[in-house]
């Protein structure tokens, strides 16, 4: 069990399989009903680019934002160090360019992109991680460019749930205040919306939790997570979690 | 940017004049925090004076309502540039705003 941020923080997630993950991947997208609203409010910085040639997705995951977003790109280019989706976006977009590899260890030389997203994404590093791993995405940003990190907020019933069991906060605020310290207050702007996850049985919410959780370890707490669920998010015949979000726009121009 | 603050019933409230920005929100930040430290927990933000608000404002007053939560941290009667900004940003649907303590 995770007792404090600092022990949480001191060891790295263990991932769960990747069919497991597959599926909750798939159930997690599936169940949520307002999962576009992420994607109206990317589009509202896309439409605002000065350029729309080249779009980089870190860490994609299953590219349930990218294929869509894609279509607004000449190129697209993904970071994923999950295999299992690498394989299914080389199959089904092979005009993509496909790095099965962690940002960290990702090697793209000198391409610069108009728009560099990082959804939900810093979670899987150490918090000290972050700012360096941001740095990298400014070096492959063109100078007019836009990069777009959406966190979980720190508030709302996503929020209670994380803290109730991992024990530590998604640190939002905290990179909220280094970006703009970094690049200046005029280059960070914010936009914050939420997304319902609904389900019809309490098992499929348990599994959501799981997956949002990120460590299988957790697992050994499932009869925890059901009673949470049970006791908090009853809604009518099925279950619902409120996932607050924040998208931070860093627009390096104006720094 | 300029703090005043009253007593107002079980509230504390904050006016707030001029700009709230990445030089100002530090100092509203650390002013917040001290009250809520301090124990105070009803805490309302008049924003009737302030003419700009940028994200680090945004910011500070998202971690004053983490804080205190969202019936004991308001926001007064923002002007309508400020209103603008809570409205784009998405922070005027997670945010208790009214034109008084009443409303």
């Amino acid at each position: 069990m995770l007792n404090n941020a600092a022990e949480a923080r001191a060891r790295p997630p263990e991932m769960e399989d990747a069919d497991v993950y597959k599926k909750q991947l798939e159930l997690f997208i599936r169940c949520s009903t307002d999962k576009r609203i992420e994607l109206v409010r990317l589009g509202e910085v896309i439409a605002d680019l000065r350029h729309r040639r080249r779009f980089l997705d870190v860490g994609a995951g299953s590219g349930d934002l990218t294929i869509p977003l894609a279509q607004a790109f000449h190129e697209t280019t993904i970071v994923e160090p999950n295999a299992a989706q690498i394989e299914f976006l080389r199959r089904r977009y092979p005009d993509f360019k496909l790095h099965n590899t962690t940002w960290n260890e990702a090697d793209l030389g000198g391409d610069r992109f108009d728009f560099i997203l990082c959804s939900h994404v810093l979670y899987y590093l150490d918090t000290t991680d972050w700012m360096p791993s941001i740095d990298k995405m400014r070096v492959h940003l063109e100078p007019d460019g836009r990069l777009a990190i959406v966190l979980q907020s720190p508030i709302g019933e996503l929020a209670n749930f994380y803290n109730c069991f991992a024990h530590f906060d998604v640190d939002i605020l905290g990179l909220w205040r280094q970006l703009i310290h970094r690049f200046g207050d005029r280059a960070v702007d914010v936009r914050y919306f939420v997304n319902e996850i609904w389900t019809d049985n309490l098992d499929d919410m348990v599994e959501i939790g799981l997956f949002l959780l990120i460590d299988r370890n957790f697992r050994a707490r499932s009869d925890e997570i059901r009673d949470y669920f049970a006791r908090h998010h009853r809604r009518g015949d099925g279950y619902r979690l409120k996932q607050d979000e924040i998208l931070l726009v860093v627009r390096p121009q104006l720094s | 940017m300029q703090i005043d603050t009253r007593k107002q019933g079980d509230w504390l409230v904050y006016s707030i004049s001029g700009q709230i920005d990445g030089i100002t929100a530090p100092q509203l930040e650390a002013s917040l925090r001290g009250t809520i430290d301090a124990g105070e927990s009803r805490i309302a933000a008049d924003l009737s004076g302030v003419r700009y608000i940028s994200s680090a404002g945004l910011r500070v007053f998202l971690a004053a309502l983490r804080q205190l939560g969202n019936d004991r941290f308001r926001l007064l009667s923002p002007t309508d540039t400020v209103r603008e900004a809570l409205d784009i940003s998405g922070f005027a649907n997670i945010m208790a705003i009214s034109d008084s303590l009443e409303g």
